[in-house]
């Protein structure tokens, strides 16, 4: 029993004795730093993710106290400008919050596969054989990028596709890294229309592996200036998209975020049919404008032959009279 | 001449990395670069001598005459931990200097086995004072002869023609490996 008892008493007391020895010479030798830094650090998310290329929001904050020249904070975004600049009393710089996007939506169903992979649990040793799909851009769907997010923004659903929440991505860019197809993108949070193909090859190949791919036919760029194509991939880089953009895609690879988020446009089959209905009324609305305006052209034609007619009556009976009167 | 024999023991023979396989991490972990494995070497040393020194005193003076020595393991941590600790605050305070050269490797070592593996090897060897100290200092220095001629090797493997299989990690471990075995070819120089 004795002995049990001086086990416990000699380990508390020296367990004891360092805690009141760090908490007394933590005072004595207590070095003042910047009372900023503090402050700094508390604006800041404290995700410790290390985007902004520093070890930590630590040494973030000490850049940014210091006075040095460092970017801004890419995941706090202009919030956290806004209160760092009031803490520092100096301008903001623009940031814009940046989100992860993966850029593909070919499920199972909608896609061509090689094959099955067996025996494989992870994307980076799916890609170096070449994946299941046809398309080499395609969602492996094995969950690389979701075993990095530090927020759990990232989710497999049904389809084996990856889909990233908005509202949860901090906008580390991890999952950027870590996707071995190079199939994410980080993308302004305010950005409403994406291009959810990456696939650079040629349309007639992207055509044959996948449903729902971008074959570069540059029909939305038509609707839209802000879509860009090169390398057979249209790429939205505009902030609100032209809201008839999606429709004209010949195989609706173009989400618009204010009517459908990229999951549900992705995954849900109702968000598809209403999207393919929307589709069909647009198509329908533009024939018929089409041969409203056909039609106005030819009134228009027939009008102006007729007054065609009508003028050169009068020229003629304009010069009947002239010669009777010569 | 004990002494002595004890240092090229603990440098060569017995070296904490290449034939204890104490502190592997800091080992693989932080010699991409001389620099850096320099300054992990330093902090090292520094942190070992202290601690085995504190780790002694305290096992012969509270430990032992209470016949607590099964208490060994937990109390040298208590104690390697909370040191580690203070010798940051200090240093942050006398030698700003110093606290930026050491800087992060500082609390890294808080928990490095190598130096808990040095503080109980001491009591188990049943060195004395001087024997510890002589112990621990030699065995950073040790420590730091296999760190730095790691980092240097990798260094060089960074700008060779490695095949791709073997690129990064896996030609490291094999590199690892062939060092290991060189130091192996020191047992047998001192005798006992």
């Amino acid at each position: 029993m004795s002995e049990i008892l001086t086990a416990i008493l000699v380990l508390t007391g020296v367990g004891l004795a360092a805690g009141l020895l760090l908490s007394y010479f933590s005072r004595v030798f207590y070095v003042e730093e910047d009372p900023r830094i503090d402050l700094v650090e508390e604006a800041l998310p404290g995700a410790n993710c290390g985007a902004c290329g520093m070890a930590g929001c630590r040494d973030y904050a000490k850049a940014v106290a210091t006075s040095q020249d460092v970017p801004g904070c890419p995941v706090g975004g202009p919030e956290t400008a806004v209160k760092i600049a009031e803490i520092m009393g100096s301008e903001a710089s623009e940031v814009e919050k940046m989100v992860a996007l993966v850029k593909c939506a070919g499920t199972m169903e909608r896609t061509t596969r090689r094959g099955e992979l067996v025996g494989i649990s992870d994307c980076r040793s799916a890609s170096l054989i070449g994946g299941n799909k046809e398309c080499r851009y395609g969602c492996l769907g094995y969950g690389d990028c979701m075993s990095v997010c530090p927020v759990n923004a990232i989710k497999i659903y049904s389809g084996n596709i990856a889909v990233v929440d908005p509202d949860v991505c901090i906008g580390c860019g991890l999952c950027v890294k870590a996707c071995p197809l190079g199939i994410i993108d980080m993308v302004p949070a305010s950005r409403t229309m994406h291009v959810l193909c990456s696939s650079k090859d040629a349309g007639a190949q992207v055509k044959k592996a996948c449903q729902v791919g971008c074959i570069g036919c540059k029909i939305c760029s038509r609707k839209d200036s802000s879509f860009q194509i090169e390398d057979n991939l249209a790429v939205f880089t505009g902030t609100e998209g032209n809201a008839d953009a999606p429709f004209v895609c010949p195989n609706d690879v173009i989400v618009d975020t204010r009517v459908y988020s990229v999951l549900s446009f992705v995954e849900s089959e109702k968000a598809r049919e209403h999207f393919t209905n929307a589709k069909e009324k647009f198509k329908t609305l533009e024939r018929e404008e089409r041969a409203r305006i056909a039609a106005e052209k030819k009134a228009a034609l027939e009008k102006a032959k007729n007054s065609e007619k009508k003028d050169d009556e009068k020229i003629k009976k304009s010069a009947e009279k002239q010669s009777r009167e010569d | 001449m004990q002494y002595l024999l004890l240092a090229i023991n603990s440098v060569f023979i017995g070296n904490l990395i290449l034939s204890k396989f104490l502190g592997i991490c800091p080992f693989l972990g932080v010699s991409r670069k001389v620099s850096t494995a320099l300054g992990m070497s330093m902090a090292v040393l520094f942190v070992m001598t202290m601690a085995s020194t504190v780790t002694w005193v305290l096992f012969y003076t509270l430990l032992e005459p209470f016949g607590l020595e099964y208490l060994r393991t937990i109390v040298f941590i208590l104690v390697i931990a909370s040191l580690v600790q203070l010798t940051e605050m200090a240093i942050q305070k006398i030698s700003p200097a110093l606290y930026e050269a050491l800087g992060i490797y500082l609390p890294l070592i808080t928990t490095n086995c190598a130096i808990l593996g040095v503080a109980i090897d001491t009591i188990e060897k049943g060195y004395n004072f001087v024997g510890m100290l002589v112990y621990a200092v030699f065995g950073a220095i040790g420590f730091a002869l296999a760190l730095l001629l790691f980092a240097g090797l990798r260094e060089r493997l960074e700008t060779s023609d490695v095949p791709d299989a073997f690129k990064g990690a896996a030609s490291s471990l094999i590199v690892a490996g062939i060092l290991s075995l060189a130091f192996m070819g020191f047992s047998g120089l001192v005798p006992g």
